[in-house]
């Protein structure tokens, strides 16, 4: 394909970033990273969830700018990328993780989207087909014809079809965000062929992936980021899995300095809840599960691996098939709908606090009362004293630290919401907790607290299955983990068989176990 | 529990596609107009037989305001987020208003006022786009806004009805134009500026913009410019259809302000084109305005009393955003 | 982004410190201002006194006691006329059928008791359970469906009042009984009381709201379901009756309104309820209160007098409907630039 930058000679340096800081509000997303990427090389950018890869993604497209930092693309600095039409112009073409593409359009102007001014046409129609066509075959075995409607594809086609879009832009320097998740494996070695002629030509390619095959497969150069720093950058002869591993998820614990408190291990009671032949896909392994009480369970794999559908599944959410039962002594009441695991005893508490929790305007009280509202009744009328009794004991039990309850959900910091979230559950006197996600994004006090709270529901009776996204946490608190793949259990280690690297080691398949 | 044997290997091979559609779902996806396409059809066929005498001049000439104020919906309906624009109707009037009592007296013909018009229309049109898109407000509220004051200005610009000579050359455009029926002439304006506009980039951005806002902005387009325009473009057509209707009627007045915007939001949304934007079009919003005059005019040849007009229109309104909903493929959000 | 609590259920106390970097360098004073207006509609009521103070200097006899039960007698019409408003919004939505009920339920105890013999109270009987009926519908559909309630309300709106017209005609003269008409009168009075019974009638009203929203599980359900429709769900609030159930109970509400208004105008015609519509958008957006919650019916009725005091004050030096309808759109805007606007795109990524 002709190329519309003139490419530099291999080894230049096409993209540096110094510096960069970005933050939201309160939290800081990325504190300091730096790397560059060369003319003709594939750099690998990886790290753990929350480690401000997303972040840095947003910034290089062009979406967000930073607070601080700079970026250079082929010698000329940009305070930042104003605006994805900047970061075009200046030749960073983008493929999000997110699939994104209009699904009521055809392929062909899916794969054209953006590229024309608001009125002025860039390329003839025919060169828009021809190009278009060009780039699909190279990607894809039976590439659909360019009049589909990109909503009639499969994921995987329509990832493509955001990597084409990408591609037609010719530019210097293309960033692949998880973007390799959706395709199949013929696509995606098609992809790689593609990338290894691109970077031959004198383009960069930055690969965000947390397949370490595909590294190994591809890249020149890896550069590591935790806690939004960038770590270290190894070049391909450096490092091996063990190394990767160890500088993504650091030597000390991410959970602070606190000693680490052994919690002491339960005997598990009866099974009190049950899955038996889930599917979270229509050509997936079953799933067979009993969770005992006093048990806790975690979930973990890496993003959208089927966990978070699975818990989900538990609280009759979801279009999983197979059947979800409360058990009770003898009896097996089967869970269809969240009302159901309601009567069943079975809470629920989602992942996003912002979107699925908190009711931002409201106070603390308010946010504590939702499910339990009917019992503050009295003679018809709501009493806030009476919610304020009953909030009063899971202030002191959760050690939620605020100013008085009435005042807003907002003064509060993220673990104290958190903690409000579970109270407002708690109040249900489940007697199965469902937790997708609790801590992230909370402050290491707030989290210590609640282990020692799950702990100590669990010594009385309750049952927990929790998705995190933490290894530490997994380690430190789980009776045993479930590790998803591909939308199947694909190992479980009991607290005895866990440690830092067989655990993450096995998000990215378990055969490096063995390493 | 030891660790299970690994699930390694080559990645799974490509999921099957999604079952395929019917073809007839498919169809209406890629054509969304074809429900009112089919509706029309079979609504003249009627119209037909209970009335031989058609008469196609007249009719076309009490279709013309409504099938222009339906395209006047369109563009901003299509962009997306909501997109609604209220202020049509209020805009209509207003047009018409200027036209017969400032235009017409003035003596300016077709050449000069229509310009003015669409100009009037389009500056209005600007402002609720650029509003939108400062402020960061819901189309529907900076509409419903703009509404209630174009309706303000009308009032004072026309307390009582302003009546158009009879004389005027406006008036052929409800009538015949040397061979040609005057409202195809009308309904030309606005479909040849669309269709010119198909020639450029816009009207691409103009679908991505409204199916994903998110996804064209990260893809590189301009989305404030897009919604901005689009907004504009529904008014200047608007400014069109002021002119289309005091030519039919013969005076502007401002208690026809409200009239026009529900039902030519209706029109769209029964001409297929998802209120939440990104799908449809001009020819779905005629075949959908089309519908409903035949529906009108089916119930007045039936000798339906004037009076219950309200109530067919409302009726026929929730049945088409229904109507709308369904055949768009439901991949509407709740905006937010 | 942290906001303090604000008019709502239970969040009545002093809000905590604004968490924006911003707010650092503003005077304490401006702050607690700020805080203060989140709690009490400040604003208004001080536009309402200065409004009031400047018709009193300006306007001969506006001062007076019969003056100012006239100006509450219309404040009232107007606050009635935004119960429904309040909720619709509170909830998420929007309700433009209130022009379309009050003239359908004008016609209904005029015309329609008059042809079929059914007497006021039978045509309550009608008007109630088929605007809630109606209502309720458009809730349905509007949650269902994912359709804007604007388009769904302004098409019932139509529909209910062509419903009625239909089968009463186009000559809708229609004359009010006369005890009703008593109602709204400023001479008229109360067991006894200086005050007209729809002053009466109003306060009951406030009360009875502020005590549903503030007290009742089914007010705070409605609170949750505007706040966050997800996070209600999750909390097995079933958004889609508390939906149904706001559309109806406003339909209901303007209904009624429309009975009132009768009384006050003594007859019915088409254009009875076209002037409501912008007011209970205008009362309530004054007001204070936002789509999707904070707020409750007390913004509204500072909101309803405010907005007819200043009118009355307008009116009295000249002030054409005309101006009024611009005056009206304005406020809209400023209100909504003030309280409503949208995240930024590049956050929607």
């Amino acid at each position: 394909m002709p190329t519309r930058y003139e490419r530099l000679p291999a080894g230049e340096v096409l993209l540096s970033l110094r510096s960069i800081r970005k933050a939201f509000g309160a939290t800081v997303a990325v504190r300091d990273a730096s790397f560059e990427v060369r003319a003709g090389e594939v750099h690998a950018l990886m790290g753990e969830n929350g480690s401000g890869k997303s972040t840095l993604v947003k910034i290089l497209s062009g979406v967000h700018a930073p607070d601080r930092g700079t970026i250079s693309v082929r010698g000329t600095s940009h305070a930042a990328f104003r605006s994805p039409k900047e970061a075009l112009a200046a030749g960073v073409a983008t493929v999000f993780q997110e699939v994104l593409a209009t699904p009521n359009r055809s392929v062909l102007d899916n794969l054209w989207l953006g590229a024309d001014g608001v009125f002025r046409i860039s390329r003839s129609q025919r060169e828009r087909r021809r190009l278009a066509e060009e780039v699909l075959a190279e990607l894809l075995e039976s590439p659909p014809s360019l009049d589909t409607l990109v909503g009639d594809l499969d994921l995987s086609d329509r990832q493509a079809c955001a990597i084409a879009r990408a591609v037609l832009r010719q530019p210097s320097l293309l960033v692949l965000d998880e973007a390799t998740s959706a395709l199949d494996f013929d696509t995606r070695n098609r992809l790689f062929a593609m990338i290894r002629r691109q970077v031959a030509a004198g383009a960069g390619v930055i690969l965000i992936t947390h397949r370490m095959d595909e590294v190994r497969e591809i890249a020149d150069r890896v550069t590591v980021l935790r806690t939004g720093e960038t770590v270290d950058t190894l070049s391909g002869e450096d490092w091996t899995t063990a190394e990767l591993v160890r500088l993504m998820t650091g030597q000390a614990s991410l959970v602070g300095d606190a000693p680490e408190q052994e919690l002491a291990r339960r005997e598990p009671g009866q099974v009190v809840l049950r899955t038996r032949q889930l599917r979270l896909g229509a050509d997936r392994a079953p799933i067979d599960f009993a969770l005992r009480a006093g048990e806790i369970v975690g979930l973990a794999g890496l993003e959208g691996q089927g966990q978070d559908a699975f818990l989900r599944s538990l609280w009759g959410l979801g279009g999983a098939s197979g059947t979800v039962e409360r058990v009770e002594g003898e009896r097996a009441i089967p869970v269809p709908s969240k009302y159901a695991a309601r009567r069943a005893g079975i809470a629920y508490v989602p992942r996003e606090r912002r979107a699925e929790s908190i009711f931002e305007w409201m106070s603390i009280l308010d946010n504590f009362t939702p499910p339990t509202l009917t019992r503050d009744r009295r003679g018809g009328l709501l009493s806030s004293r009476a919610a304020l009794t009953r909030f009063s004991d899971y202030i002191g039990r959760l050690r939620i630290k605020l100013g008085r309850p009435a005042d807003g959900i907002g003064t509060l910091s993220g673990g104290n919401q958190q903690k409000v979230i579970i109270a407002r559950w708690l109040a249900a006197d489940p007697a199965i907790l469902l937790l997708n996600d609790p801590t992230r994004g909370i402050d290491i006090g707030a989290k210590r607290d609640l282990y020692a709270l799950l702990g100590e529901l669990a010594e009385r009776g309750l049952a927990v299955v929790m998705l995190s996204t933490e290894v530490d946490e997994h380690l430190e608190l789980m009776d045993r983990v479930l590790v998803f793949r591909d939308e199947e259990v694909s190992a479980e280690f009991s607290h005895a068989e866990l440690s830092r690297e067989t655990l993450v080691a096995s998000f990215f398949g378990a055969e490096e176990v063995a390493r | 529990m030891s660790v299970q044997a690994p699930a390694a290997g080559p990645m799974r091979a490509a999921r099957p596609a999604r079952p395929a559609d019917s073809w007839l779902r498919r169809a209406l996806r890629k054509h969304t107009y074809l429900f009112a396409l089919a509706l029309t059809v079979a609504l003249l066929a009627i119209n037909l037989a209970i009335q031989p005498n058609f008469g196609w001049t007249a009719q076309l000439a009490s279709f013309a305001p409504l099938a222009v104020a339906a395209v006047a919906s369109a563009p901003s309906i299509i962009s997306g987020r909501g997109g609604i624009d209220m202020s049509i109707g209020p805009v209509m009037t207003l047009s018409a208003i200027v036209f017969a009592g400032y235009l017409a007296p003035a003596g300016l013909g077709g050449g000069i006022a229509l310009p003015i018009l669409m100009l009037l229309g389009g500056a209005i049109g600007a402002v609720n786009g650029l509003v939108i898109i400062w402020l960061r407000l819901t189309p529907i509220v900076v509409t419903l806004a703009m509404y209630f004051i174009v309706i303000g200005v009308n009032l004072k610009l026309a307390p009582t009805p302003v009546r158009l000579d009879d004389a005027n050359w406006a008036t052929s455009l409800a009538g015949n134009l040397g061979p040609v029926p005057g409202p195809l002439i009308s309904l030309a304006i606005p479909v040849a500026i669309w269709a010119l506009l198909g020639l450029t980039a816009f009207r691409r951005n103009l679908y991505a913009v409204g199916g994903n806002d998110a996804t064209a902005f990260t893809a590189g387009v301009n989305v404030s410019a897009v919604r901005v325009i689009a907004f504009t473009l529904g008014g200047m057509f608007a400014g069109v259809a002021g002119l289309v209707l005091v030519a039919l009627v013969r005076t502007a007045d401002s208690s026809t302000s409200s009239s026009y915007t529900l039902i030519a939001i209706a029109a769209v949304a029964l001409g297929g084109t998802s209120l939440a934007g990104g799908g449809g079009g001009i020819t779905g919003a005629l075949l959908g305005a089309a519908s409903i005059f035949l529906v009108q005019s089916v119930l007045a040849d039936a000798q339906m009393p004037q009076t219950w007009l309200p109530a067919v229109y409302g009726g026929l309104l929730i049945i088409a955003v229904v109507i709308g909903a369904l055949v768009s493929g439901d991949r509407v959000r709740r905006t937010s | 982004m942290s906001a303090t609590a604000q008019s709502g259920p239970g969040g009545v106390a002093p809000g905590g410190p604004a968490a924006s970097p911003a707010g650092a360098g503003r005077p304490a004073v401006w702050k607690a201002l700020v805080a203060a207006q989140r709690r009490f509609p400040l604003l208004q009521l001080v536009l309402l006194v200065a409004a009031f103070v400047a018709g009193v200097v300006t306007l001969p006899g506006f001062g007076g006691p019969l003056s100012i039960v006239s100006v509450l007698v219309i404040a009232s019409l107007a606050g009635l006329a935004s119960i429904g408003q309040t909720i619709t919004i509170l909830v998420g939505g929007f309700d433009l059928s209130v022009a379309g009920f009050i003239v359908a339920g004008g016609l209904i105890v005029t015309q329609l008791a008059e042809r079929l013999h059914i007497g006021f109270w039978g045509s309550l009987l009608i008007l109630i359970p088929g605007s809630f009926v109606l209502g309720g519908l458009v809730g349905y559909l509007s949650h269902r469906f994912r359709i804007q309630p604007l388009i769904l309300t302004l098409a019932m709106g139509s529909l209910a009042l062509g419903l009625v017209r239909g089968p009463t005609g186009l000559s809708v003269v229609g004359s009010a009984p006369a005890w009703l008409t008593g109602l709204a009168s400023p001479i008229s009075t109360t067991f006894g009381l200086p005050v007209p019974p729809i002053l009466v009638i109003w306060v009951v009203v406030i009360i009875v709201m502020a005590l549903f929203l503030r007290f009742t599980v089914a007010g705070r359900r409605v609170y949750l379901t505007g706040a966050n429709p997800a996070a209600a769900e999750y909390s097995l609030v079933n958004t889609r009756l508390v939906w149904v159930l706001a559309f109806a109970f406003s339909a209901v509400c303007s209904s009624l309104t429309g009975v009132m208004l009768v009384s006050f105008s003594g007859n019915v015609d088409p254009n009875l309820g076209n002037p409501y519509l912008f007011i209970s958008l205008a009362a309530v957006i004054v007001g204070g209160t936002i789509g999707g919650g904070p707020g409750d019916y007390t913004r509204t009725v500072v909101g309803a007098l405010l907005l007819t005091v200043v009118t009355t004050v307008l009116v009295g030096h000249g002030l054409t409907s005309a101006d009024q309808q611009i005056m009206y759109g304005v406020v809209i805007l400023v209100a909504m630039a003030i309280y409503g606007r949208e995240r930024r795109i590049r956050d929607r990524v």
